[in-house]
């Protein structure tokens, strides 16, 4: 367990390599190092190999001398990386997180990414309602979230919906905060977060099961296919559940206890499939990867605080595909020239129905079907042993067309195009034992859109808009020995309103044509601390960042219950974000992290959604290796911290700090092939609403099961 | 409890003074807000869509109290204890502050200013499976236990119970905060208007009545109507229903061509003139919009017209008044809206004679929709206050000969939030 988790968790430059092939390096040395230069850079060429392993596994399962075995010996030869928690730039704030493994049962996204320093998900009510990722005091959209390389929202289309995302569908989750690395930035104000698509490690076949409170249940197969020159993995599943939990309810009187009750949820019933397939197939010096994820969502929605319907509904479905070919050609001596070609394709369909006006102010009877289509070319070239550029080139085109048939007046489609380019240099080098990496980056975006909508009952307002953003960021870390890496960065991000803000979504957010761009400017200073012996591995960060935002977006709750963008003239964010991840043998586990964040708005005041502080910590101890029939058993319990939030602005509408606790077991039989697992959720039944005042559900359990069963 | 009887009959006494509503009852959030520091004679309204405030100033606009209730008072349940779409209504009665919180919370708050008192809280619907919000608009204090709210929302929702089916008045009980289960429907006032749409044929939808505010006068409450279709496309000419508080009987008086003509307020200086804003709809403003004043016998419940300005009739005037604060029966203040973007031009307050249609310009705001508030007047001083997003609240004076002189400004924390109303209280 030692061993996987330092991976996951730790440098993943080695895991990226893994996830690309999963071979060892003997058989693909050539292969894996050159895409482990085309991610990342390339830094170890310049550098002195080291002989020091990350850590040697103490007793490897099969998973371990599949996976972890090419890490060792990629550290072997190619040295031990600088510090970091990232696959992709080792001056970056960004923290790798690994889903495979977790102890949780029924765990989605909102959870994994709990685990992230810088980051909250922010969610309109329970399970199967919208939630999304604010990273730094960032608002909603400022946040750009990526398939691997491909954009599934961020500053064009607006922020992402993550509980339509199967977590069943990913292998990890990066995160980066303020400014993310070229290879992979957009310019967002906030970062990226990065989904990166489960890889096929063996041939293998994975079904699961669990059901939980509110007759949730869940139900995917897993399966992956390794052989020859290909990767394959999939994963198919379905998620069902009534979400009819209790909550408290003061009928608007809070004044008057006299009339409150106990409600119990309605209308928030669903069903979500998923589809997720990604095929690696190496050709030569290159690899060709196809990617496709497919969700739909079907069910009531409940309306928020004291107006609750049974009569409003929502179908959402969204297509995710990308195709891209890589390849790396020698160019002489170490040097290597590295291409990578991309094509994307995203569709969103959401038809929402509410007949009699109860979700928004007037009837609603919708069909809005989002295109994006994008296509991006990326040239990475060794200059000389110490200096390696990057350009990246990329355009991408939304379509929004939107019906509402109760509407006596269509909205004709929307467009907006986006394209531009980055480009970055990497200056790496070593003086004695101190190694150091440069990286600046600038980008240029071109931003162009034209749409109608409805105005004033009856009218068409037309918006057609041209801007250029330009934005860039600085990173350097210095790592003087080993265990140790000081990192810092300056950046500026820069975004154009999305069409969410812009058009609103029917439902939850109102249209707002008049939102001006925004930018920010900011920066960061921090040391990645690495540690490992063979009983004991330990990998942790601290960073503190300030940053300035200029006429940032934020969706402000209005009194319909439903959000609106408007633009704020300055904000100041600055903060503390720490995390850590240790590991005691197969035996104990401990991650955490916690974010110190003071927002400050022109007149003073806090902004909204933003706790001063938030925090994470699970403790997770097992038996360890335990013979055939009990593989392993785990016992853990875990503390999600939030701090008290104002949920508007002037400080106004307080929602107290509060502090869920969640503990369960799992077990591994049958030599790690039967997994079963047993978890309880807000165990003090905290509950409470979320920033739109729908409520949440508090207390709730979740049981699973899982078979893996592994070919030749 | 020594205290809260001694408010009580403090309050009790000085409306009888006044000739206003006693107070009775148990309020059941006693000692919740600290007592107003002094008398007030406005209540100022702070908000952003949001949430929302109240601060309180005494009859030469000193401050009483700077935000004296807020929509973070209390900790937030499901909804704020204010939300950002809160009202007062267009009369009060003396010492008790009656809170409209409108569309989505439909709960009618009344609070002694003396005590700091919550005297109760009264929900205008019952519950309702399609979500209907009521949107209580105004209330009338018609004996210490009679009064009636508009509802200015419209249940879409077939067959519902007449409890959730708005476009009505409904009566509570103000000494003990429930409802009657009395109800005056307005929604036989609805006629069909025809709807345009971009491309083919106009339409005919319902106009449905909204009533807006009410004004008790003698024992007939005059109730605004706007009339607008369930999607806002059209309206039809503008009603007033006069309501009788005894038999609950209802008639209408014709306001047309005017539209959208739901605001009322009583002629300052008087007890039964009654000016109507009309604000036309968006397709055809111009030509619909206006101010009408109205005489209504309170024994009888007659209407009679006695002044009408429409814009219509005066085409140099160009755009909409937004907000109107009438000063005698011939004058009124007006706002002309710049717009709502931050490129377009500022507002103008206007001085306007009904009679002659000629319009004063008193100051331009710096920014567009800085004035997009609601003023008052105070006819016994000549004061006029008038919020003003970009400078706070602007205190000017009416001279006995008529002219408006610019004074100074107040300054209101509001917590933070722009002022948007100041209401005269009794």
């Amino acid at each position: 367990m030692a061993q996987r988790r330092l991976e996951e968790g730790d440098s993943s430059r080695p895991l990226l390599v893994r996830e690309s092939f999963g071979l060892t390096l003997r058989r693909t040395a050539p292969i894996l190092a050159a895409l482990a230069i085309l991610a990342t850079g390339g830094w170890a060429r310049a550098e002195e190999p080291t002989e020091e392993p990350v850590v040697a596994p103490e007793e490897p399962s099969s998973e371990d001398e599949r996976g972890a075995g090419a890490t060792v010996e990629a550290h072997a030869s190619a040295g031990l990386p600088i510090a970091a928690r990232n696959s992709l730039d080792a001056t970056a704030a960004g923290t790798s997180i690994a889903i495979e493994g977790r102890p949780q049962s029924g765990e989605t996204l909102r959870e994994v990414l709990a685990e992230a320093p810088g980051a909250r998900v922010l969610a309109t009510g329970a399970l199967g309602q919208f939630n999304t990722i604010t990273l730094r005091g960032a608002e909603l959209g400022q946040t750009s979230v990526m398939l691997d390389d491909l954009p599934l929202g961020g500053p064009d289309v607006g922020p992402v919906d993550l509980s339509l995302l199967p977590i069943a569908a990913f292998g990890s989750v990066e995160v980066y905060r303020g400014g993310a690395p070229a290879w992979i930035s957009d310019g967002a104000v906030g970062g990226v977060l990065r989904l990166m698509p489960r890889s096929a490690d063996a041939t293998y076949f994975r079904p699961h099961a669990d059901y939980g409170s509110f007759r949730t249940a869940r139900a995917f197969v897993d399966a992956g296919v390794s052989e020859g020159r290909l990767r394959l993995a999939s994963s198919f599943g379905i998620t069902t559940s009534r979400q009819d939990f209790p909550f408290r309810n003061e009928n608007g009187t809070l004044y008057d206890p006299s009339d409150d009750f106990t409600a119990r949820q309605r209308n928030a019933q669903f069903t979500q499939r998923h589809a997720f397939t990604s095929a690696r197939v190496r050709i030569g010096r290159g690899e060709l990867h196809a990617v496709y994820l497919g969700v739909a969502r079907d069910g009531g929605y409940p309306g928020a605080g004291i107006r609750r319907t049974d009569f409003a509904s929502q179908a959402v479905v969204q297509n995710t595909a990308a195709l891209s070919w890589s390849s790396t050609h020698a160019i002489g001596g170490e040097k290597h020239i590295r291409f990578q070609a991309r094509f994307g394709a995203n569709t969103y369909r959401n038809q929402f129905r509410d007949p009699f006006g109860g979700v928004g102010l007037g009837a609603t009877d919708s069909d809005d079907r989002t295109k994006v289509f994008s296509l991006r070319a990326a040239t990475s070239i060794d200059v000389t042993r110490w200096l390696e550029a990057t350009a990246v080139l990329s355009g991408r085109r939304d379509g929004v067309d939107r019906t509402n048939h109760v509407d006596a007046i269509d909205d004709p489609p929307a467009h907006r195009w986006a394209y531009g380019g980055t480009v970055e240099a990497r200056v790496h080098a070593r003086i004695g034992r101190t190694r150091f990496e440069l990286r600046p980056s600038y980008q240029i975006q071109q931003n162009s859109i034209r749409a109608s909508f409805g105005a004033n009952y009856g009218m068409l307002e037309h918006i057609a808009s041209s801007r250029t953003l330009h934005t860039g960021r600085v990173g350097v870390v210095v790592s003087p020995v080993e265990a140790l890496a000081i990192q810092a960065s300056f950046y500026r991000g820069a975004r154009a309103p999305g069409l969410l803000e812009l058009f609103g979504n029917r439902s939850t957010v109102v249209a707002s044509p008049d939102v001006l761009p925004e930018s920010s400017v900011g920066g960061d200073v921090g040391l990645t601390v690495r540690a490992s012996h063979t009983q004991y591995c330990f990998v942790g960060e601290l960073r503190g960042f300030a940053q300035t935002l200029d006429d940032v977006i934020v969706l402000i709750p209005t009194s319909q219950y439903q959000a609106r963008a408007a633009n704020l003239p300055r904000a100041t964010v600055m903060g503390i974000e720490s995390s850590a991840h240790l590991t005691v043998g197969s035996y104990f586990d401990v991650v955490m992290q916690w974010n110190g964040t003071r927002t400050r708005d022109d007149a003073g005041y806090q902004l909204t959604n933003r706790p001063s502080s938030n925090g994470y910590l699970r403790a997770t101890g097992g038996v360890g290796p335990h013979g055939h029939v009990l593989s392993d058993a785990r016992l853990y319990v875990d503390a999600t911290h939030v701090s008290r939030t104002f949920l508007a602005p002037s400080e106004l509408k307080v929602s107290p700090a509060r502090t869920f606790v969640g503990l369960g077991v799992e077990m591994s039989l049958f030599s790690n092939s039967l997994l079963a697992s047993f978890s309880v959720r807000d165990v003090g039944n905290v509950g409470g609403t979320d920033f739109l005042g729908y409520p949440l559900s508090g207390r709730s359990w979740s049981g699973s099961v899982s078979y893996r069963k592994e070919f030749e | 409890m020594k205290k809260l009887v001694l408010g009580a009959s403090l309050a009790a006494s000085l409306s009888a003074c006044h000739g206003a509503i006693e107070i009775e009852g148990t309020p059941r959030g006693a000692g919740a807000l600290s007592p107003l520091s002094a008398e007030a004679k406005f209540v100022v309204r702070h908000g952003d869509y949001t949430s929302s405030a109240f601060s309180f100033l005494d009859e030469n606009g000193e401050v009483v109290d700077d935000t004296w209730i807020h929509s973070g008072s209390t900790p937030p349940g499901l909804t704020a204890l204010l939300s950002g779409d809160t009202d007062v209504p267009t009369r009060m009665e003396r010492g008790v502050f009656t809170i409209l919180d409108r569309y989505g919370v439909d709960v009618v708050t009344r609070i002694d200013m003396r005590t700091g008192d919550v005297l109760g809280q009264v929900r205008t619907q019952g519950s309702s499976s399609s979500a209907f919000s009521s949107n209580p608009n105004d209330v009338a204090y018609v004996s210490a236990t009679s009064a009636w709210v508009t509802r200015y929302s419209h249940n879409t929702m077939p067959g519902v119970d007449a409890d959730v089916q708005g476009s009505d008045l409904i009566e509570f009980d103000p000494s003990t905060m429930l409802r009657t289960g009395a109800r005056v429907d307005l929604s036989p006032l609805s006629v069909d208007v025809p709807v345009y749409p971009v491309s083919g044929p106009p339409t005919s939808k319902p106009a449905r009545v909204r009533p807006h505010n009410v004004i008790l006068v003698g024992g007939y409450m005059a109730v605004g109507l706007d009339l607008l279709t369930d999607g806002f496309e059209s309206a039809a000419p503008g009603k007033l229903a006069i309501v009788d508080a005894g038999s609950r009987a209802v008639t209408s008086f014709d306001l047309a061509p005017l539209t959208n003509c739901g605001s009322l307020q009583l002629v300052p200086g008087t007890t039964d003139h009654i000016a109507v804003t009309c604000k036309g709809w968006y397709e055809y403003p111009t030509p619909a919009s206006g101010v009408v004043v109205v005489r209504l016998d309170g024994s009888t419940g007659v209407a009679t017209e006695i002044g009408r300005y429409a814009q219509s009739a005066f085409p140099s005037d160009d755009g909409v008044f937004d907000a109107v604060q009438m000063l005698d029966d011939d004058e009124f203040l007006g706002v002309h809206l710049g717009g709502y973007g931050p490129t377009d031009p500022p507002d103008d307050l206007v001085l306007v004679n009904i009679g002659t249609g000629a319009r004063t310009t008193i100051f331009t705001s710096a920014h567009a929709s800085d004035l997009l508030v609601t003023m008052a007047y105070d006819a016994a001083t000549g004061l006029v206050l008038m919020p003003d997003k970009s400078v706070g609240i602007r205190r000017m004076h009416r001279s006995a000969s008529g002219a408006i002189t610019n004074d100074s400004v107040i300054s209101l924390r509001g917590h933070g939030l722009p002022a948007v109303s100041v209401t005269l209280l009794p």
